[in-house]
């Protein structure tokens, strides 16, 4: 990983070699897991993307210096180069931290038109922070214009300077010198702030970025609540944990590192917690009121950032342990779709993704497919692991997740177009699941696993697909002639799929409740195998007036449900559940008393009219 | 097996090199050697064209507006 010598007038094929990664070291990130060598190599990769993305912008900021309006686009480059000389090694973690990274794309974007935010020059301008800071871990001289949104100047990585009198949210210019890692903001009319952002206590200047430790002689996590380029794309204002919220962050993480550390780190579903450069606590806001999932279960990571993570605090330890892997699986993944295309870029949003709501794309397919790896080799390690599972559910989420997964690893391979890293990939990740299926499990458990894999699947199509209209035409007159029923056509999206729905009968079967109460809904009947009793009573909601058919058509979860205990009543049934858009196509001519007929009817086991 | 997309095989193939058995290559150049200070003196890189089109993609937030997706991207 070399120049490889220079010519008269040298261009950048003549200069550089392509990276190569060593086929070991693919088939270890690509079985789920990881060394420390292996995930080395990716951020080695993200450093040359991020130098190629740091290079592009440069020149388009010489292109027009314009661009950077108030700012002194003369000083940036020459401060950042004297930084970068006098001391690599910090310069190089800057340019790797998630603030960077978050802030370089998005500033690309900005330029390329496919993001907004603040005034261009204030995005853009950003660079000139990174620079000072730059400055302030080597130890250098600079005196820089910075871009300030109200009283706040971002330092990335390091913390927020506090401007006094500063109110509202408006962008501006501050002069500051940086000077043997002393940083001052020079104030019109006013006193000099001076603050010391690499050692500096939090004060009325200067808050710094919190951190997390992971333990003695490794590298603490950031708990970024500061810096602007935080989110996943678009800049947005400080956040401050208040101190109860910031303890509960620690013990929960001290929790998650202590559950990480019990395990193998380095296959799939292990994670070094030292790894995972910072977490970005979620808060919900009034605005978010309409989220199309609960606050507590959201997470989410971009390419941009390696090994961040926004994270909305989990109930317990466990659950930020298994967040923390799931989300530093997509950083894996991300990483190696910067090194190497692994699928055609086919953004149809058409297919089954057992841990979603709504229909997917196929590179989303993978994404989901990578992260849940992890997470069910998380379980898998959790199963041996009680402290990490006081309440036995490590068995049952093991046995779920593989099975989902699996299936979606057999679409992938089937349904996308992968190239030949891709398809390497898929192989090794379907080897790793294959290995788990072959695990004994308390049969029970496996068929509790079953059966909410099922579950899931058949309301997610009762919500999400339709019998194509030529298919449903065909269905209805075979069923009026009576003839036996025709040959299933492909089904069509409905238009108003993707709305999130809770898998209440998944949460049922987690729970693992064998005793329905006296006031048993179908769910909880079916769950605890009356399934008699369940189709009764979901037949009775069905037929209940105030439940009439939403745009959906008949209650998803209820008719999922009835066909569930139909085909509980009747294994021969069974394909029925394969295409349940199918029956549900055929209720608008079947009455309530004819569906156990017309069930039968459609899977070819009821004698013709 | 699918069929591979145009120019896929010989871009993507991993070949026998360096003494290397097997590896995969990039279609990135490797900056590793290239340091911070000298980024600018060196020509330009290049070939990254797949890598910034997929930069330039639209995002959207988490937090500051937008929807999520489904609170995980997958």
């Amino acid at each position: 990983m070399r120049p490889v010598g220079r010519s008269h007038e040298p261009t950048g094929s003549d200069v550089y070699a392509p990276i190569r990664m060593p086929g070991p070291l693919f088939d270890e990130i690509a079985a789920g897991g990881g060394s420390p060598e292996a995930v080395a190599f990716l951020v080695r990769g993200e450093r040359t993307r991020r130098l190629l993305l740091l290079r592009e912008l440069l020149d388009l900021l010489d292109a027009d210096p314009g661009i950077l309006g108030p700012l002194d686009a003369r000083t940036v480059w020459p401060t950042l180069e004297a930084a970068a000389a006098e001391a690599p090694e910090p310069v190089e973690e800057l340019l790797l931290s998630p603030q960077v990274g978050s802030w370089l794309a998005h500033a690309l974007r900005r330029l390329h038109g496919t993001a907004s935010g603040p005034p261009l020059w204030a995005d853009a301008g950003q660079i000139a922070a990174v620079a000072a800071t730059a400055a302030l871990h080597a130890g250098t001289h600079a005196e820089v214009l910075l871009p300030a949104r109200g009283g706040a100047v971002s330092l990335p990585a390091l913390g927020t300077v506090r401007l006094p009198g500063r109110n509202g949210d408006g962008f501006h210019t501050v002069r500051a010198v940086v000077s043997g890692g002393t940083l001052t903001v020079r104030q019109a009319g006013g006193s000099d702030i001076v603050v010391r952002p690499l050692d500096g206590a939090e004060s009325a200047h200067w808050l710094p970025v919190r951190r997390l430790g992971t333990g003695p002689g490794t590298r603490a996590v950031q708990l970024d609540d500061l810096d602007p380029y935080r989110d996943l794309d678009e800049p947005i204002a400080p956040g401050r944990l208040g101190p109860e919220e910031l303890r509960a962050w620690q013990g929960l993480f001290d929790e998650a590192v202590a559950i990480l550390r019990r395990g193998d780190g380095s296959g799939p579903g292990g994670l070094r917690p030292e790894e995972i450069s910072r977490i970005v606590p979620w808060r919900a806001k009034d605005g978010d009121v309409g989220l199309p999932v609960p606050p507590a279960g959201l997470s989410a990571s971009t390419g941009d950032a390696f090994a961040s993570m926004v994270v909305a605090r989990p109930p317990d330890g466990p659950a930020l342990a298994e967040t923390l892997v799931h989300e530093f699986q997509h950083s894996k993944l991300g990483a190696l779709l910067h090194l190497f295309p692994l699928i055609e870029d086919d953004r149809t949003e058409a297919h089954y993704a057992p841990w979603r709501a709504d229909p997917r794309h196929l590179p989303g397919l993978l994404h989901g497919a990578y992260a849940f790896v992890g997470v069910t080799g998380f379980w898998r390690e959790r199963t041996r692991d009680h402290g990490a599972d006081p309440e036995g559910r490590a068995a049952f989420l093991f046995a779920l997740r593989r099975l989902q997964t699996r299936m979606v690893l057999r679409t992938l391979a089937t349904r996308a177009r992968l190239t030949v890293p891709g398809r390497r990939l898929v192989t090794r990740l379907s080897e790793t699941v294959d290995g788990w299926l072959a695990e004994p499990l308390d049969p029970a458990v496996v068929a509790r696993a079953r059966a909410s894999a099922v579950s899931h699947r058949v309301e997610w199509r009762l919500r999400n697909l339709r019998c194509g209209d030529e298919d449903r035409k065909a269905l209805l007159e075979a069923l009026r002639s009576g003839s036996g029923p025709t040959p299933a056509g492909p089904p069509r999206i409905t238009p108003d799929a993707g709305g999130y729905w809770q898998d209440d009968r998944g949460r049922l079967h987690l729970l693992g409740k064998d005793r329905p109460g006296p006031a048993a809904g179908g769910d909880e009947l079916l769950v605890a195998g009356d399934a008699e009793a369940a189709r009764t009573a979901y037949a009775t909601r069905l037929a209940a007036p105030a439940a009439p058919p939403t745009s959906l058509g008949p209650d998803p979860h209820a008719l999922a449900g009835w066909l569930l205990a139909h085909t509980a009543l009747h294994p021969q049934d069974r394909r029925l559940l394969a295409r349940p858009e199918r029956f549900a196509a055929l209720l608008s001519a079947a009455p309530p008393d004819r569906w156990t007929w017309t069930a039968r009817w459609l899977a070819g086991g009821a004698p013709r009219a | 097996m699918p069929p591979l997309a145009k120019g896929e095989r010989a871009l993507y193939q991993p070949v026998p090199a360096d003494g290397i058995p097997d590896h995969l290559e990039s279609d990135l150049m490797d900056l590793a050697a290239v340091r911070v200070a000298d980024l600018r003196r060196l020509p330009a890189p290049g070939a990254a064209d797949r890598l910034l089109a997929e930069l330039r993609r639209a995002r959207s937030n988490a937090m500051g507006g937008g929807e999520p997706g489904s609170g995980r991207a997958e």
